[in-house]
């Protein structure tokens, strides 16, 4: 159709166009770009509690980013659009800056020996209790996790999720001791992230969450402590290591040490706040607790 | 080997290149000519926006197209949300004076007839020279639906008395 390609070329050839207003670009991008940094900037309001200790790697935090209110940005709703946000009604976890939208009502981590017993994300589930409980009915969950030595990614299908490769597994239907429950996981290689999502309602429950899988541009999860904990011969490692990642991932330490759990090994990694997988801005705070 | 430009360099090329080509393809979409540079222009900076994410795609061009395309359909949309029932009309629309020339504004009139998927499975095709599997990504449609429409929309271009006027005249 040689004929129409002509004469649409000969149709748009007297368009005037003028030259690319690429300053209004970059200039609009920039504020759009500074508007999710500000949110992040007034999100890092540090507070100090109990026995706190700055890490002494981590001298960013002393310095005072809190903003006054006069610099908040003005939340003008066609600014707020541009700023990355999860669907209504539901909240991102993940690992790095691959994600998954899980709807508010969904618990994290809540298992028992590694089974969901309600709607549940599991990000950074340590150490999961040896037994094996039956999968609950009506019950949705996905689990995001490294990739381990059962996911056959060699037999799984080549798909992309925000412009990334990343292959999908084949839909799986088991019996976990006797409840129905559909699988399937997506795997992304260059994050080495997996989104494994079982459900015991439908087939189409499992497509629903691993469609929401997305690539944030400049939100990021906080990174799990587990396996810090267990990595080195010497536990105590484990603090200096996850403050490492924490840092690494653009976030500012605060390390509490908990004087109550001070008997055993010093440096194990109790808890962080908020939560691992939890998606934030760069520059926020995450306060781990530790043994003394 | 060659430095990284930096992504807002990396921009500035891609824009320099393409820009006349897109601002034409907003027009031939069914904007006028001011709106269709005002539409290239969001789409580019809400690609710009997210650069990092143009730069993983595969194919830059059918990622860009495909925000032109949303870009379009939610400022049609948010024109047509704005639209209020009135009496009186505020202002008389007068003719755009670009738009004399005879064949642009016959194939203004039969991309007009076409409908809004239609026509944009035309230019996609035979402007933007973008392929059914680049289409169907843009257009969010399974490439069978490409095919369909384009065939559909070639069938009523085929027919229309606009078009068939001006091959007589060239």
């Amino acid at each position: 159709m040689n004929d129409l390609t002509e004469m649409l070329e000969r149709s748009a050839a007297d368009v005037p166009v003028g030259p690319p207003p690429l300053t209004a670009m970059h200039r609009t991008a920039r504020r759009r770009r500074s508007y999710a940094v500000g949110l992040a900037a007034a999100a890092a309001v540090v507070v100090a509690a109990g026995s706190v200790a700055l890490w002494p790697g981590s001298d960013v935090a002393t310095r005072d980013l809190a903003p006054t209110a006069s610099d908040s940005p003005s939340a003008s709703p066609s600014e707020q659009t541009s700023v990355e946000a999860p669907p209504t009604g539901s909240r991102w976890v993940g690992m790095g800056q691959a994600v998954v939208a899980v709807p508010e009502s969904w618990g994290t981590n809540a298992t028992r020996c590694g089974t969901p017993t309600r709607d549940t994300v599991i990000v950074d589930e340590g150490v999961v209790e040896t037994c094996a409980i039956a999968y609950p009915a009506d019950t949705t969950s996905v689990h995001v996790r490294p990739r381990n030595g059962v996911d056959r990614v060699d037999t799984w299908t080549p798909i992309e999720i925000d412009g990334e490769q990343a292959l999908r597994s084949p839909d799986e239907r088991s019996r976990g001791f006797g409840t129905r429950y559909y699988a399937a996981s997506v795997f992304l290689p260059e994050r080495d992230v997996v989104f494994a999502a079982s459900s015991s309602v439908s087939a189409h429950a499992v497509d629903d969450v691993l469609a929401t899988i997305t690539i944030l541009d400049t939100l990021v999860a906080v990174p799990g402590f587990s396996s810090e904990n267990y990595e080195f011969d010497d536990q105590s490692k484990a603090r200096e290591s996850y403050v490492r990642s924490l840092q690494a991932a653009g976030l500012r330490v605060e390390v509490v040490v908990d004087e109550r759990m001070s008997s055993g090994i010093p440096g194990f990694v109790l808890s962080a706040s908020p939560v691992p997988g939890t998606v934030v801005e760069p520059g926020s705070t995450v306060t781990v607790t530790v043994t003394g | 080997m060659d430095a990284d430009p930096g992504p807002d360099a990396e921009f500035d090329d891609y824009v320099a290149a393409r820009w006349q080509r897109l601002v034409r393809a907003a027009v031939l979409l069914g904007c006028s000519t001011h709106e269709a540079e005002d539409v290239v222009q969001t789409a580019l900076t809400r690609c710009l926006v997210k650069w990092s994410r143009v730069r993983r795609a595969d194919d830059r061009d059918a990622y860009v197209y495909r925000v032109l395309v949303n870009t379009l359909t939610d400022s049609r949309r948010r024109l047509w949300r704005g639209e209020r029932p009135t009496e009186h009309l505020p202002e008389l629309a007068t003719p755009d004076a670009t738009r004399d020339v005879i064949v642009r504004d016959s194939v203004d009139r039969a991309l007009a007839r076409l409908s809004p998927d239609q026509r944009a499975a035309v230019v996609l095709r035979y402007y933007a020279h973008l392929t059914e599997t680049q289409m169907a990504s843009v257009l969010d449609v399974a490439p069978g639906t490409v095919k369909s429409r384009l065939s559909r929309a070639l069938a009523a271009l085929a027919l229309d008395p606009d078009l068939a006027d001006h091959e007589e005249t060239l």
